[in-house]
């Protein structure tokens, strides 16, 4: 159903494709995220739980987000230039 | 679910209302109210704006400076007693009638906004009240509540794009998105970027001209090797640049370094001065000693002073045969008493002998033991002194030779305050060496004293007494050490600094200690690694946030537009300029929001050309859009009821039908109940006529005194309607427009006297008398008739004459009244109606 439109206005088809589309915002924004991005595991942390501990769960997120670093080749004081 | 719809609406001293309550039921579908200019349009519709979120978004969207609408809620006639209030009764979803008051108890000062208080049922309420007890949704800001006035229905044309864009997302109701974007963003300020001192020894190193280019390498370098690698380059180059072979290696560089820049700094300052030798920390003597001690004491004790005396006797008596091998008492082989060494007393002997070898045992140990603890405590003494400054063991001329002084370390540190601190430290440091140095001497004095005699020593317990204190001050020492280390780091790093900027060997330490050892520096730039890649990270997830929400914005915009064609339609059917869209100007713009429009050169639309709706609209175009976007949210947002002060420019005739017929259709159809403003005489009529069979109530508004303020007034006062009417006629420059005054005032004048009679008939009981039977009669037909009725003041005779005279031309006259002429004979009407009329 076209939100902004009048009920009277409808069609059964449109009532229908309204019925298949994501409802709230976050369905939406979800629809348009690329699968198992960091945006799209924030969001799922955003969404699930109490308002009031979003930010630390966004952290969290973000504290066990793996970058990708040049591994260390054995750390050693040789003295070998 | 059903909506909210008003019932009743009352308003007293808000704006043209004055101290006259006004009080009036509203239709449950169309209520159409008319009134000319400056009667109380705008107030009532502001009035109701009032009530719903206590204030006027006029205000916030067309003041140029926010005090310029101090003190304009309240009538500016009416007495400080008259209250400003605005109430409704409400049908509410749940069936329930409930009363919303708010009273205003502040008006806008200055720049400070109005405050008020709302009630529910007589009881105070607050705003979330109106939502959970009323059932009534507002809109998102700035046009909260359902009421549409000409100042609010051209906002989003004027507004600037950063406004408009603000205003269109509220109307899109995404700001839970934003809050999550937002949240997103700030994530990046939350990530502590590591502060190293290896990063900032990097940093300093890069400042190296020789060494930059190995530097910038080092801040890249993919592995350990190749940051040692690029750490022995620098090295390379800065020794080759100071004239020095490097040596192969990278430590060997690293100490070809540190002497180069010792030699250096030492021209400057005798830094080396400063060094210590590490203090070798008190170890408390173990438990082993004590129970050395303790042995002995109790052993001593055991051997009896005598047996001590007499023991080479007794053991040369133990050496001989017979006695050593007496079944029976013997003579004594040194004074030969007979039978006197019986098998008692040799055996007493014999344990005699035995304890002082126990006692002996443990005098040889507590002889090494003390002798090892002495050796411990001048150890410990040594080291005390040996831990202090190098510069400390040299006397002041020495010190003075070399160029170490207080003065000159003042010259080159250029905060005092790290001078002095050191030096307070450092003195510290002398005092608790000093009480150690006091503490061992005791007890080594102690010791000595034993071992000259340790069979007589019984100073076992102050000896403990002593250790204790030694310990005590060992661990003084330490603490001042620890102090003192603190606090030369502090002054060597100042000193150092300076000494390197003069002698220019800036960062040749930082570089030396990376050539000895480049794990930290390694571990410091994997961290930031780690510190930038999850930045970008979390830039990178707000960019894919951004698009997404431009995505979602551009789902609901067509929404939105759909909605907002469907108005358009209802209002301009088939023309073949039409609205098209409200869309973002470009995928990754978050602050321009176009309306576009369609040009068609057929009137099929088709080949339309999209342009800027507020390029190529006209006025009344964009007015319709405004319209159908209001329209448009207000049917999303579920609102019982819309008010609409003159939504239809008084200019557009050809759409007026449209908006009396098609519009209100599909707001009843849609359950809202409608609200129209408007000072078109005519739509007030038709809409009356249009909507009468389903209750349409046609009200109007007339204020003739500013003090009693705006009235609502059922449609059967004609007569007022129609001094209302010519009210902008009278004020006219327009000769043309006079003479439509005069002619209008005139019909007035002539519809008075007719009531006038016909009250009169009736009064006399003729049941059937009516305005009609005087249909085609003028003035002259019932004017002696009225004047007879006329007996409520001398005057009212003459003041109807001369009223009639002003706005009633003669014989080819074709000068129209003046507008003071026509001024006095619509006010001497107003009068006599009031006397007989109202």
């Amino acid at each position: 159903m076209n939100q902004f439109s009048l009920p009277s206005m409808n069609t059964e088809a449109a009532r229908t494709e309204a019925e298949s589309l994501p409802r709230s915002n976050f369905d939406r924004l979800r629809g348009h995220l690329k699968a198992d991005t960091l945006a799209s595991r924030l969001l799922d942390a955003w969404v699930v739980g109490d308002a009031s501990d979003a930010l630390a769960r966004l952290r969290a997120v973000l504290d066990a987000q793996t970058i990708t670093t040049p591994e260390s080749d054995a750390p050693s004081t040789s003295s070998q230039a | 679910m059903p909506l909210p719809h008003l019932r009743k609406l009352e308003v007293q001293g808000f704006r043209s209302f004055g101290t006259g309550r006004q009080s009036f039921d509203v239709s449950d579908t169309v209520t159409v109210l008319w009134g000319g200019n400056s009667q109380g349009k705008s107030s009532l519709a502001e009035a109701l704006e009032f009530l719903f979120t206590g204030e006027i978004v006029r205000r916030e969207l067309m003041a140029s400076a926010k005090d310029e609408f101090a003190d304009s809620l309240r009538n500016a006639h009416i007495p400080a007693a008259t209250p400003v209030t605005v109430e409704a009764t409400i049908e509410c979803p749940d069936g329930v009638k409930r009363k919303l008051r708010r009273a205003l108890v502040n008006d806008f000062k200055g720049n400070s906004a109005c405050t008020s208080r709302i009630e529910i049922d007589g009881k105070p309420a607050t705003e979330a009240d109106l939502l959970k007890q009323l059932g009534l949704k507002l809109m998102p800001a700035p046009l909260r509540a359902p009421v549409l006035a000409q100042h609010t229905l051209g906002y989003i044309f004027s507004a600037g794009p950063g406004d408009r864009a603000t205003y269109f997302r509220a109307v899109l109701d995404t700001q839970d998105l934003e809050d999550f974007r937002n949240a997103v963003a700030g994530l990046e300020a939350a990530l502590p970027a590591p502060q190293l001192p290896e990063l900032q020894a990097l940093a300093a190193v890069e400042t190296i001209p020789e060494v930059a280019e190995s530097a910038k390498k080092m801040r890249t370098a993919k592995t350990k090797t190749a940051l040692d690698k690029q750490v022995a380059r620098g090295l390379e180059a800065l020794l080759t640049a100071i004239g020095i072979t490097p040596n192969p290696t990278r430590i060997e560089r690293a100490t070809q370094l540190e002497k180069a820049l010792e030699a250096k700094r030492s021209k400057t300052f005798p830094v080396e001065l400063f060094g210590r030798r590490p203090f070798v920390p008190w170890a408390t003597p173990e438990q082993k000693l004590r129970d050395v001690l303790a042995t002995f004491t109790r052993e001593r004790n055991a051997v009896e002073a005598e047996t001590q005396r007499l023991l080479a006797l007794f053991t040369a008596a133990l050496s001989i045969e017979t006695i050593k091998m007496a079944h029976a008492p013997i003579d004594c082989p040194l004074c030969a008493t007979p039978a006197a060494m019986t098998l008692e007393r040799i055996s007493h002997i014999r344990e005699q002998v035995a304890a002082n070898a126990v006692y002996k045992a443990a005098e040889r140990a507590v002889g090494d033991g003390l002798r090892a603890l002495d050796a411990g405590l001048s150890s410990l003494g040594q080291s005390g002194g040996h831990s202090l400054p190098r510069f400390s063991q040299s006397i002041p001329a020495e010190r003075r030779a070399l160029g170490f002084t207080v003065a000159k370390l003042a010259a080159l540190v250029p905060d005092a305050t790290v001078l002095s601190e050191w030096l307070l430290a450092y003195r510290r440091l002398r005092r608790s060496c000093a009480a150690l140095h006091a503490a061992i001497r005791i007890a080594r004095d102690r010791v000595k004293g034993a071992l000259n005699d340790l069979a007589n020593w019984q100073e076992a317990i102050l000896l403990d007494a002593d250790l204790a204190a030694i310990t005590a001050a060992a661990t003084a020492f330490e603490t001042a050490q620890s102090e003192y280390g603190e606090q030369v780091r502090r002054l060597s790093e100042s000193l150092n600094a300076a000494i390197d900027r003069t002698s220019s060997t800036a960062a040749w330490h930082e570089l030396a200690v990376f050539g000895r050892n480049a794990d930290p520096l390694w571990r410091g730039l994997e961290m930031q690694r780690q510190h930038l890649g999850k930045v970008k990270a979390v830039q990178a997830a707000v960019k894919e946030i951004d698009a997404a929400n431009g995505l979602v914005a551009d789902e609901k915009f067509d929404d939105l537009s759909r909605g907002i064609k469907d108005w358009w339609e209802r209002l301009r059917p088939g023309e073949p300029s039409f609205f098209e869209a409200v869309k973002r100007r470009g995928t990754k713009t978050r602050r321009n929001i176009d309306l576009k429009v369609g040009l068609s050169a057929h009137t099929d639309r088709t080949d339309p050309k999209l342009r800027d709706a507020i390029a190529v609209f006209s006025q009344s175009q964009l007015h319709c859009l405004g319209l159908s976007l209001f329209l448009a949210r207000v049917a999303e947002e579920g609102a019982g009821f819309v008010v609409l002060d003159d939504p239809v420019l008084s200019s557009d005739d050809d759409f007026r039908p449209n908006f009396e017929a098609s519009v209100i259709e599909a707001l009843l159809a849609a359950g809202i109940q409608v609200i129209v403003l408007t000072q078109d005489y005519k739509s007030w009529k038709n809409i009356g006529h249009r909507w009468d069979f389903r209750g349409a109530l046609q009200l109007q508004l007339v204020r003739n005194d500013p003090v009693i303020g705006t009235e609502v007034r059922n449609e059967n006062d004609q007569l007022a309607s129609m001094l209302a009417k010519v009210q902008p006629f009278i004020n006219s420059q327009d000769p043309e427009q006079r003479k439509q005054g005069a002619t209008q005032l005139r019909q007035a004048i002539e519809r008075f006297c007719k009531e006038l009679i016909v009250r009169d008939r009736q009064a006399a009981g003729d049941g059937l008398a009516a305005l009609t039977d005087y249909d085609g009669k003028n003035f002259g037909d019932f004017k002696t008739k009225v004047e007879a009725l006329l007996t409520k003041d001398p005057s009212h005779r003459g003041k109807l004459r001369s009223a009639h005279s002003y706005v009633t031309p003669g014989p080819h006259d074709d000068q129209p009244p003046s507008t003071g002429e026509l001024k006095q004979a619509a006010g001497d009407l107003k009068a006599l109606k009031k006397a007989y009329l109202d």
